[in-house]
């Protein structure tokens, strides 16, 4: 049992405060969908979990299995099992997939590590995923379409196999097939390892194969909104604006709230 | 495979075909230089090995007209100095993917695309050890001629300094040039890069880039977020960019072995 708390965690940018009094905890198999407008700091969330340390944390505390992760490297909370699949995936010259691949699996199974079993399980994988087998011998990313790309990061998930998985629009640039395939292989993964999922969105076509038990709607770096799946019916019919209304929050009194705080 | 090694003062000829015509000479004293002319006269793969100490060297490598050749050229040991003169006649190609590791180095690299058609790829790489300057002129001296110049160093303690002109004058029309020069520096030495495009005609296609400075850092972050630690992303980046574009594989096995050596 893996539990991911995020305890009222305000996180800046420059002077920019992107995170505000952010608060969240996710348990092991459970489905977290975080929703919001455009630049409400979703994908900001995502990259201060994993440590990108362009943000600064004002305040607050991000804990997983009740110990707080804030002076670990981006690669040793990688290791004790988060994963961020990231909404533009770059592509690495020179580097193959299957060179990256077999570092990061090695990197965290140390001596446990098996080359032929990596092997046989990353063809299994991509044939799964409908990947092509050359792409595996190709630069990370390199060539890549927008959708083999984020078929790449499941790829990538699975060979991992992380307890908490990030998904930062996981479904931009796929088609409609695509998505499927996608969205069916990480619903697999969470039954198959009891994962638990943050899943970054601005369509409910993603949440119709990874079923929320959460959701949460997210404005101007904070939840503003949580409830179950019929929240985000409610969000396709109205929009966010109605909820930026109803909660009163606007960027100008949260970035004063918090210089206040200081 | 043609092949030529130096190990310091000895020059032999391995597996040498009638493709090729090599013709070697060497003056003695302070101011010994040896002298390698290879004359490419028909499509080949030709493998230059060098172990070097304190060596001079002037080699020159002319492609006769149609002619397609691929250079693998790998340099290692001590202070030397080198210069090349490459010239190439119409409609023929050349493609070199050289690497160096040496503890200095000073290299003068002259290209002349001679003949109309002719093109030459220019793949380089160095894992700098100490003080190198690379001076490398590219003269378009016929029309339709293709110069496409990389330079990749990786600089861990030395110095580096490149410098690459590319040339069209005027009437030299239907040229494409291409520069693109980075520098990765680990080291707090000062390193430069003058790229210099000397174009006086206007129907030319130019482009060029230059980079000083570490590794992106968005690469970074998506290495480590696969729980890949900072020295091992450093060593996955650094392996990608000296193997990129090499299709020789036992070129591909030395530069390997040489990176271990180099990244402990």
């Amino acid at each position: 049992m893996h539990t991911l708390k995020i305890d009222d965690l305000s996180v800046k940018i420059g002077d920019k405060v992107i995170l505000n009094h952010f608060n969240l905890e996710i348990n092991s198999g459970e489905t977290h969908a975080i929703m919001g407008p455009n630049g409400t700091g979703k994908s900001t969330l995502s990259k201060v979990i994993m440590g990108n340390t362009d943000y600064e944390v004002i305040s607050g505390d991000i804990l997983f299995d009740n110990k707080s992760i804030l002076k670990l490297t981006t690669d040793e909370r990688a290791r004790l099992g988060i994963f961020l699949a990231m909404q533009s995936p770059i592509e690495i010259e020179g580097v193959s997939n299957a060179d990256f691949l077999r570092t990061a699996v090695s990197s965290k199974e140390k001596d446990n590590f098996k080359l032929f079993k990596f092997i046989k399980e990353l063809e299994q994988r991509a044939d799964t995923l409908k990947i092509n087998q050359d792409f595996i011998h190709r630069g990370v990313n390199q060539g890549f379409s927008g959708g083999e790309r984020k078929k790449n990061e499941v790829l990538q998930m699975y060979m991992l196999k992380p307890d908490m998985v990030i998904l930062d629009e996981i479904d931009s640039g796929l088609d409609v097939d695509s998505l499927k395939i996608v969205g069916e292989n990480i619903t697999d993964y969470q039954k198959e390892y009891n994962a638990s999922l943050l899943v970054i969105t601005h369509y409910k076509r993603l949440l119709d194969y990874i079923k929320p038990d959460f959701v949460h709607i997210m404005v101007n770096g904070q939840i503003v909104k949580s409830g179950d799946a019929s929240l985000v019916k409610y969000i396709e019919e109205h929009g966010y604006g109605d909820l930026e209304e109803k909660t009163n929050i606007s960027s100008t009194c949260i970035v004063k709230d918090i210089l206040k705080n200081e | 495979m043609n092949r030529i090694c130096i190990d310091k003062e000895k020059i032999e000829l391995k597996k040498v075909t009638k493709k090729i015509k090599v013709e070697t000479s060497s003056s003695d004293g302070i101011f010994a230089i040896t002298k390698i002319k290879i004359d490419i006269l028909k499509d080949t793969d030709l493998e230059l090995d060098f172990n070097l100490d304190s060596n001079k060297l002037d080699i020159i490598i002319n492609l006769l007209p149609n002619v397609k050749c691929n250079i693998y050229e790998i340099k290692k040991g001590l202070k030397s100095k080198v210069q090349y003169t490459y010239n190439l006649d119409e409609n023929s190609s050349l493609c070199i993917n050289k690497f160096n590791y040496l503890t200095d180095i000073r290299e003068m690299i002259m290209i002349y695309l001679k003949g109309e058609n002719s093109s030459i790829n220019y793949n380089f790489k160095s894992m700098s050890l100490g003080n190198e300057t690379y001076d490398l002129v590219i003269n378009h001296e016929a029309k339709k001629t293709n110069s496409n110049i990389k330079n990749n160093v990786i600089n861990k303690d030395g110095k580096v300094s490149l410098q690459v002109s590319s040339y069209v004058p005027k009437g030299i029309t239907s040229c494409i040039v291409n520069q693109n020069n980075r520098i990765i520096n680990f080291s707090n030495n000062k390193c430069e890069i003058r790229p210099n495009l000397y174009i006086d005609e206007f129907d030319t296609t130019a482009n060029h880039s230059a980079l000083i400075g570490g590794f992106d850092s968005e690469e970074m972050f998506y290495l480590m977020t696969r729980g890949i630690k900072e020295s091992e992303a450093n060593k996955l980046l650094i392996t990608g960019i000296l193997l990129s574009d090499i299709d020789n594989t036992k070129m591909i096995k030395q530069i390997l072995k040489l990176i271990k050596s180099y990244w402990r």
